[in-house]
């Protein structure tokens, strides 16, 4: 029998795979199948499947050149689509075929039944070949339940409640930022405020924990010292409030169309939405939970899950920066953190077209009537709208704070004012916070600024980048702390110690081509993304001339552009590259938000420089280059669009009635929750996160042992059973405590009151 | 033995000679057999498994590197186990 065939359903992306990253346990009695000499098929139908619910899909697929396939159509009654993720490891379809490059053939695919009629419907799935042609994977049939509609608010009304919150947090993070931007710099205030302000507010939420403080409160001082900056009659006088220059404005309006795409997105699956099936999102929803009901260290007898959040984070050296942001987030909203989650990340992905722009600020200085073009390339890249789905807060922010790091960086090196420096360390001590992962890539970029400029001033942008690190060590001691015990943590986990497991650990095998950095080719985690017939041809043509335009921009750059292209380029470059040497695509994917916008910035500058020369060839070679880019990058854009729209939000939204069931219960009591699904498990585990939550089987309501529990006035802890009635055909396993439209609290089937 | 089925367990490894002989060590009672298929690792993996005295193992050697997939298909060409595919009527809901 085989046992290790379930890794293309919902798998957490860190699961502890032991060594040499697979085992494969066979047996003598193998199991008869109906699929076996099929080149496609379903093996588990699953779900919720009621109104309102979904349905989940998993099969394998292949085709005779190897796997995955192209593609796989999942339908219901042939007319409404479902979003199917492809390259799942099978080693049970490797092993029956005898075909090592099957091992990828997996699939699985979400149909939500949002408005759905009750009562028998159709699941259809189909694979594609790469040459087109279809492969039948058959058809199942459902029984959707009814199940009265949750009262929902319009669409609109989400949109702009998610818009305000979008707006609530730039504003906050650019009051943080302003002050220090105008006593520390040049530039646009408007775009180099946030990024500071992102980077201050992670440095008080880290000294603020360390006393104690929520987020929120921590970062009430350096707000404080902002405005009294601002008021200062030093910094009054360089600073007045002014319409930005018509190439900031133009790229304030590329990230606000960012935004407003995103929240459309986003809010047509309803308020407070989540996307993305790993289980990212659910831990930092509960970090930043914790820390806003019980403080950042919250006291030992904290009860439930929750309440224990933030010790198991510090103890497993999770980086809380996007925990962090969520707590001030939600704090400051009075809502709960996944309410905001969303936000963050459109925020985070808001940031990041900013940044091109911030950067072009600077790189385009001989070009300032195209200063917005980065802006506008990063806004429209597939890339960024896909991570606002796939749950990395922590490589947006990231990205975010780098490209603020490398604005300043090159301040830095050309500034005659000494000030230069703090607000390079300010950002330096952030990315301890927020992503101390990505660490080598900033010490990269600051080795080559030394490269630029002139050598006499070598000496002092080094004695410069020295005061930068000492000065961010100073601001941050906590978070270095907590950053390199984080990095510690990582490169001992087991399940990245291997090439093999490496592979694995991220669910697929698939490293994007560059293209999709590039825009013309949409971005997809687990396989390449269907082209068609005119995007196929379009596609070589456009990597064509990025490559002539970009050799041809590069002969004409002076020496000092050379390296500053070199100071964009390589860091994320040499990133990618040891992601790719290590075989690690999960490592490589958290790149690609960052490469977006610096390829955008370097190639303006290198296509810009070509249009600006002699020759009408010339320029018409960078004009169509552009253009090109431009065209392919919208339907690409619209293709991720797309499947986000078509997917499944990662937490049932029955699980909001579940904070009032628990609350029918006393705070001591265990809830056992059936949910087989990783990332589910924990989502149920959040939202009923006042309680100690473990698991049971609804097949053989088989209990899980005890382990130590807070004693009732018994001196017993009592057990629940959370069933979800939309599964239970018949009666419950016991008595009904207390039910919502999908949820039933019952009282342990076996005996409420266990030992 | 696990209701009276034996169980066999493929490692496809490379590059893994500080954490093979771990892996290894730690393999349950339960498990019958150990395959360790050595993808042309260019560390010591191979002389590693080679020094373990557990009767259960068996080391396969590839003369050059196959990747994952080809670790696994030679790890279970080893066995004499029939493989199948999942079987729908027992899992589908």
């Amino acid at each position: 029998m085989i046992r290790k065939t379930s890794a293309n359903s919902r798998r957490p992306r860190r699961i502890a795979i032991p060594l040499a990253g697979l085992l494969a346990l066979v047996g003598q009695a193998a199991i008869a199948s109906a699929a076996e000499d099929r080149s496609c098929a379903v093996n588990v139908v699953n779900g919720v499947l009621a109104v309102g619910g979904f349905v989940e899909v998993t099969g394998f697929a292949v085709e005779p050149g190897g796997a995955p396939v192209s593609k796989v159509q999942l339908t219901l009654d042939r007319s409404r689509s479902g979003e199917v993720s492809l390259a799942g490891l099978r080693p049970d379809v490797l092993a029956h075929f005898n075909r090592p490059d099957f091992l990828w053939s997996g699939w699985s695919g979400r149909i939500s039944l949002e408005k759905v009629t009750p009562g028998r419907h159709t699941v259809e799935m189909t694979a594609y070949s790469h040459s087109g042609e279809a492969i039948p994977c058959g058809t199942r049939e459902i029984q959707v339940l009814a199940a009265a509609s949750p009262p929902e608010r319009p669409a609109r009304v989400i949109a702009l409640e998610m818009l305000g919150r979008l707006a609530l947090f730039l504003a906050g993070i650019s009051i943080l930022g302003l002050g220090p931007a105008v006593a520390t710099g040049r530039g646009p205030m408007s775009l180099r405020a946030p990024f500071l302000g992102l980077a201050i507010f992670a440095i008080a939420a880290e000294a603020g924990a360390g006393l104690g403080l929520r987020p929120l409160v921590s970062a009430l001082f350096p707000a404080a010292v902002s405005v009294l900056l601002l008021a200062l009659p030093g910094t009054r006088r360089r600073w007045k409030p002014r319409r930005p220059a018509a190439g900031t404005l133009a790229t304030l309006i590329c990230a606000g169309l960012f935004a407003v795409v995103g929240t459309v997105v986003l809010s047509s699956h309803g308020e407070g939405v989540v996307l993305g099936d790993i289980d990212d999102a659910v831990r930092e929803c509960s970090m930043a939970d914790s820390m806003n009901r019980y403080g950042p260290t919250a006291p030992a007898d904290a009860p439930g899950y929750v309440g224990g959040m933030m010790r198991e984070a510090r103890r497993a050296g999770l980086r809380p920066g996007g925990s962090y942001l969520l707590s001030a987030l939600a704090q400051a909203s009075g809502v709960r953190a996944h309410a905001v989650h969303s936000v963050a990340a459109l925020g985070a992905g808001v940031l990041v077209v900013l940044g091109a722009g911030l950067l072009a600020y600077r790189a385009l200085r001989r070009f300032p009537r195209f200063r917005w073009l980065p802006a506008a390339l990063a806004a429209v890249n597939s890339i960024l709208y896909a991570t606002l789905a796939n749950q990395h807060l922590g490589s947006l922010l990231f990205a975010a704070l780098f490209l603020g790091f490398a604005f300043h960086l090159l301040e830095l090196a050309r500034s005659r004012s000494a000030l230069a420096v703090v607000p390079v360390a300010i950002l330096a001590a952030a990315a301890w916070t927020d992503y101390p992962e990505g660490i080598a890539t900033w010490a990269v970029a600051g080795v080559l600024l030394l490269f630029i400029g002139a050598t006499a001033r070598r000496r002092r942008t080094i004695l410069r980048l020295a005061a930068a690190a000492v000065l961010s060590a100073a601001l941050n001691p906590i978070g270095l702390a907590n950053g390199l015990r984080s990095l510690s943590k990582i490169s001992g986990q087991s399940a990245l110690a291997t090439p093999y497991a490496r592979e694995i650990v991220g669910d697929t095998h698939y490293f994007p081509s560059l293209n999709v950095v590039a825009g013309t080719i949409a971005y997809r985690e687990d396989a390449p993304a269907p082209l068609g017939r005119v995007r196929s041809i379009l596609v070589p043509i456009g990597s064509l001339l990025i490559v002539a335009v970009s050799l041809l921009g590069w002969w004409k750059l002076p020496r000092r552009e050379k390296w500053l292209v070199a100071l964009l380029v390589l860091p994320v470059a040499i990133s990618l590259a040891v992601n790719l040497r290590l075989h690690f695509p999960y490592g490589y994917a958290k790149y690609l938000p960052l490469a977006v916008p610096l390829w955008a910035v370097a190639f303006s500058l290198l296509a810009l420089r070509v249009a600006a020369g002699p020759g009408m060839a010339t320029h018409g070679l960078a004009v169509l280059s552009l253009l090109l880019v431009a065209v392919l990058s919208l339907p690409a854009a619209r293709h991720v669009v797309t499947r986000i729209l078509r997917t499944v939000p990662a937490y049932d939204p029955g699980y909001r009635a579940l904070p009032a069931l628990a609350a029918t219960v006393d705070r001591t009591a265990i809830l056992s929750v059936d949910e087989p699904v990783r990332a589910r498990l924990e989502w149920m585990k959040y939202f009923l996160g006042d309680n100690r939550v473990d698991t049971y089987s609804s097949e053989t309501l088989k209990q899980p042992t005890l382990t130590a529990a807070p004693a009732t006035t018994d001196g017993k802890p009592r057990r629940f059973l959370v069933v979800d009635r939309r599964k239970t055909s018949g009666g419950l396993p016991g008595a009904t405590v207390a039910a919502s439209r999908d949820f039933a609290l019952v009282s342990d089937g076996s005996g409420a009151v266990r030992p | 033995m696990i209701q009276g089925k034996t169980v066999a367990v493929v490692i496809p490894a490379y590059r893994v000679e500080k954490e093979i002989a771990g892996v290894v060590g730690a393999m349950p009672e339960f498990v019958d057999r150990i395959i360790v298929v050595d993808d042309a690792s260019p560390d010591r993996t191979a002389e590693i498994v080679g020094g373990i005295s557990d009767p259960r193992l068996q080391l396969i050697r590839h003369p050059r590197n196959q990747g994952v997939g080809g670790a696994m298909a030679t790890g279970f060409g080893g066995t004499d186990f029939t493989i199948r595919l999942w079987d729908i009527s027992k899992i589908e809901h």
